[in-house]
């Protein structure tokens, strides 16, 4: 008598954590230099995917990881075209025009992911106080040529 | 000045002229003595229209024949009736006042008194008139050995002003307004009192009220009652004889009378009346005859009805008057009455009364709850028992219940030989129709105005001013929408509503029932306006200046019904205009215009639609408000990783450029 089948367990969260930490650990063995100066160019979008992005999309994780990436695929490079040991890493590492760099953008990801969704709120606001403002203006003259029951609503966006 | 040609002096009166009514010395347009006097009726007490219209031109032998009437400013500053005649060619055969007079001979009394009234009455009679006021104070001589002339007999009701005496006891028992044109007999009858006065110098039966007066003569017969133990010549008896016949069919015709000879060799045998072996009491009034039993149902007609339902008439009848016919026509009536209601119906009594008194007396008028009129005296009654602060209540509901069931009708069908009955019950139905209307347009109002032509309109509003044509009440409203008391009121009244309809303006009563029963004051002041706008119309009435002007005052509630502000200002800013032009139907148009009363109906309708959907979408604006800031949160990552992406792109293609 054939057994039922099992249903298949769903990837856990600490399950999927601990296969990146894994895959990362074997990626720091195989390329030391490489993975010692993707740290350091890096080390902004660790901490703050680690301490601040709570959130399960890690938005503003993946946006700084993007930024830094723009200047830490070129130290990479720099790398992977010299001796490629550690020394030669922490050589360009201690190039703070392309660490500032890759941090400084790393922070402008940060800024960008906090202030574009005010700035779309502030214009979606706007856009929507205009329109209250017209069918305000709309209703008032409505009311004043006809005199209508309930009329003269003055309330604003904010009730 | 009447008729344009006629000016009466009312700082001369002229006594005794006017047979009883005041009289007036007139001046022609020149100023001149014209030969002439006018005589002023009594207020509600209205001159007899179709007579004067009827001898406007013409010319009847010794009559004092009207030549002109019309409203003019009496004594007092009250407009009155003012009907202007020749004056009286010397003093009345008979001084008002005075208890005997000398005798007249014989030749006298037939050559100088019955001939000349004979050809007078002949003339009339043939113009299909009757005179009515025949009385000794109202015959004038020049001197003795003058033939007399008639005095004027126009400005009163007819017979209204004559006693008792003179008038034949079916005539007398009525209310004297309501004695109706009569019959040229009726004239006959007061020639015979007249000639009888004469004859013996004396006044008969002076000592008795007019109550008294009718009993005796239906309990004696006439010429008993009146001549009673005087000593006639024999041919002047053999004349009154006829003259005072009961039944007006056997009086001698006036042309018969101008003959003196051949109306006493006229013999009609009349029956006198069959008298019963013993007296029975109907109401307090002991009846010996059916003539005094019908004339005692007609004053009791409570007790009457009673005693014809418990079958003592008929008792009556048959056992001691030995009538046994008419007490199986009357037990017929008594059958009829048990279906008509029961026993506490006042109404099925009142109708049994009254057929009653028509089948026991054909010739008596038309009793009803106690009062007697003749039909053609209805529109009189109804005046003079409706005068302001004087109305007499009780005959106002007895014609009201008489006109609304149809009386006259029936009681013409009881005495079909002796009236027009179809003219009756066509008569009867119109008159109910108009009093049974709904609204301003109908009632007692619009009977009293239909029935009387020459009334003039008794709207408050109108005081001061006498309107009795239609074309006259407009111009009269403008004057009083003149002076400032008569703005607290409405332009139109239930009595000029009633005069409007009576005068021929059916055209008005959808919008005079309307008035009655709306309520709302803009639908109201719209509905006046319609009704003046209309009688401006078809009247070509002059401009109204005044009246427009009230109107446009009156008229707020019925802008404000505009719901557009836009045509609110308009049109109060044009109703003025309007107004000042004295146009009533182009302020109507304004106001009332139906074509754009539906737009503004329509725009109030869609304006409402249009503020449900602006309101439910600043609802909807007010409600997204947390949608919309997780909505820009989203959005605004999105942004950055975008912009993030494009970086990263931008700068891989440039490391792999080199």
């Amino acid at each position: 008598m054939a057994r039922a089948a099992k249903p298949v367990p769903a990837d856990k969260p600490g399950r999927s954590i601990w296969l990146q930490g894994l895959l990362c650990g074997a990626l720091a063995s195989a390329l030391p230099a490489t993975a010692l100066l993707t740290a350091i160019l890096l080390a902004p979008t660790v901490l703050i995917a680690v301490m601040v992005d709570r959130t399960s999309a890690r938005t503003t994780a993946r946006t700084m990881l993007m930024m830094g990436l723009m200047v830490a695929a070129h130290g990479i490079n720099q790398l992977w075209h010299g001796p490629n040991t550690i020394v030669a890493g922490l050589d360009i590492a201690a190039n703070l025009r392309l660490t500032g760099s890759a941090w400084g953008l790393q922070g402008f990801g940060w800024l960008l992911t906090e202030v574009a969704p005010l700035l779309v709120e502030l214009v979606l606001d706007a856009k929507a106080r205009t329109r209250l403002a017209i069918l305000q203006r709309r209703r008032a003259a409505l009311d004043h040529e006809w005199t209508l029951p309930g009329g003269g609503d003055d309330q604003t966006l904010a009730g | 000045m009447i008729a344009g040609q006629y000016t009466v002096d009312l700082t001369q009166p002229i006594a005794g002229a006017g047979g009883g009514l005041e009289a007036f010395a007139v001046a022609n347009r020149a100023g001149a003595r014209s030969g002439l006097m006018a005589v002023l009726s009594r207020p509600l007490a209205l001159p007899r229209g179709t007579a004067l219209n009827a001898l406007a031109s013409a010319q009847v032998d010794h009559l004092l024949t009207p030549v002109a009437h019309g409203l003019e400013v009496g004594p007092g500053g009250v407009p009155g009736w003012f009907v202007v005649c020749p004056l009286p060619p010397g003093p009345a055969i008979w001084p008002t006042g005075a208890m005997t007079v000398r005798p007249w001979t014989e030749t006298e009394l037939l050559m100088y008194l019955l001939r000349p009234a004979a050809i007078a009455l002949a003339q009339l009679h043939a113009s299909h008139l009757t005179h009515r006021a025949i009385r000794p104070d109202n015959i004038f001589r020049a001197a003795p050995g003058e033939t007399v002339t008639l005095g004027n007999a126009w400005s009163a009701p007819p017979a209204s002003l004559q006693s008792a005496v003179f008038e034949p006891p079916y005539s007398a028992v009525c209310l004297p307004h309501g004695r109706g044109d009569g019959d040229i007999a009726d004239d006959v009858y007061a020639l015979g009192v007249t000639l009888l006065c004469l004859a013996t110098g004396q006044l008969p039966m002076a000592d008795l009220d007019a109550e008294a007066i009718v009993a005796r003569k239906l309990e004696r017969g006439s010429f008993a009652a009146l001549v009673g133990n005087s000593r006639l010549p024999p041919t002047i008896a053999d004349l009154l004889t006829g003259m005072l016949a009961e039944d007006p069919e056997h009086r001698p015709s006036p042309a018969m009378l101008a003959d003196p000879v051949a109306a006493r060799a006229r013999r009609v045998a009349a029956r006198p009346p069959r008298r019963a072996q013993r007296s029975m009491d109907v109401g307090g009034t002991g009846v010996w005859t059916a003539r005094t039993l019908a004339h005692a149902i007609g004053r009791a007609p409570e007790q009457g009805a009673r005693m014809l339902r418990l079958g003592a008439i008929d008792t009556w009848l048959r056992r001691h008057l030995g009538d046994s016919g008419l007490a199986v026509r009357l037990e017929e009536f008594t059958r009829q009455r048990s279906v008509d209601g029961d026993n506490t119906d006042s109404v099925a009594d009142m109708v049994l009364a009254a057929r009653a008194v028509a089948l026991l007396d054909p010739l008596a008028p038309l009793w009803w709850r106690g009062v007697a009129l003749w039909p053609d005296g209805l529109g009189s009654v109804l005046v003079e028992a409706g005068q302001p602060g004087k109305q007499n209540q009780a005959v106002l509901d007895a014609i009201h219940e008489l006109v609304d069931l149809e009386i006259t009708s029936v009681w013409g069908k009881l005495r079909a030989e002796r009236c027009d009955v179809a003219g009756l019950r066509a008569d009867a139905a119109l008159q109910r129709q108009l009093m049974r209307q709904r609204g301003w347009g109908g009632g007692l109002a619009a009977l009293r105005y239909a029935l009387n032509p020459m009334l003039p309109c008794a709207s408050p509003l109108l005081a001061g001013q006498a309107v009795v044509r239609k074309t006259e009440l407009l111009p009269a409203l403008d004057a009083a929408a003149a002076r400032p008391e008569s703005r607290k009121l409405a332009p139109l009244d239930a009595e000029i509503a009633a005069f409007l309809v009576a005068r021929q303006e059916p055209t008005l009563q959808s919008d005079l029932v309307k008035l009655t029963t709306v309520h709302d004051p803009s639908a109201a002041v719209v509905l006046q306006l319609r009704v003046l706008a209309g009688l401006q119309d078809r009247l070509h009435a002059p401009k109204l200046v005044h009246l427009a002007g009230w109107c446009a005052e009156l008229a707020l509630p019925a802008v404000l019904v505009w719901r557009s502000r836009t045509r609110r200002e308009q049109v109060s800013e044009v109703l003025p205009q309007r107004a000042a032009a004295g146009n009533l139907t182009a302020m109507l148009r304004l106001i009332d215009d139906p074509i754009l009363l539906a737009a503004d109906a329509r725009g109030a309708q869609a304006a409402v639609q249009a503020a449900e959907t602006i309101d439910a979408e600043l609802a909807a604006l007010r409600a997204e408000a947390p949608a919309r800031s997780a909505y820009a949160k989203r959005i605004g990552a999105e942004l950055a990783t975008a912009l993030a992406v494009t970086g990263l792109t931008a700068s891989f293609i440039m490391l792999a450029l080199g």
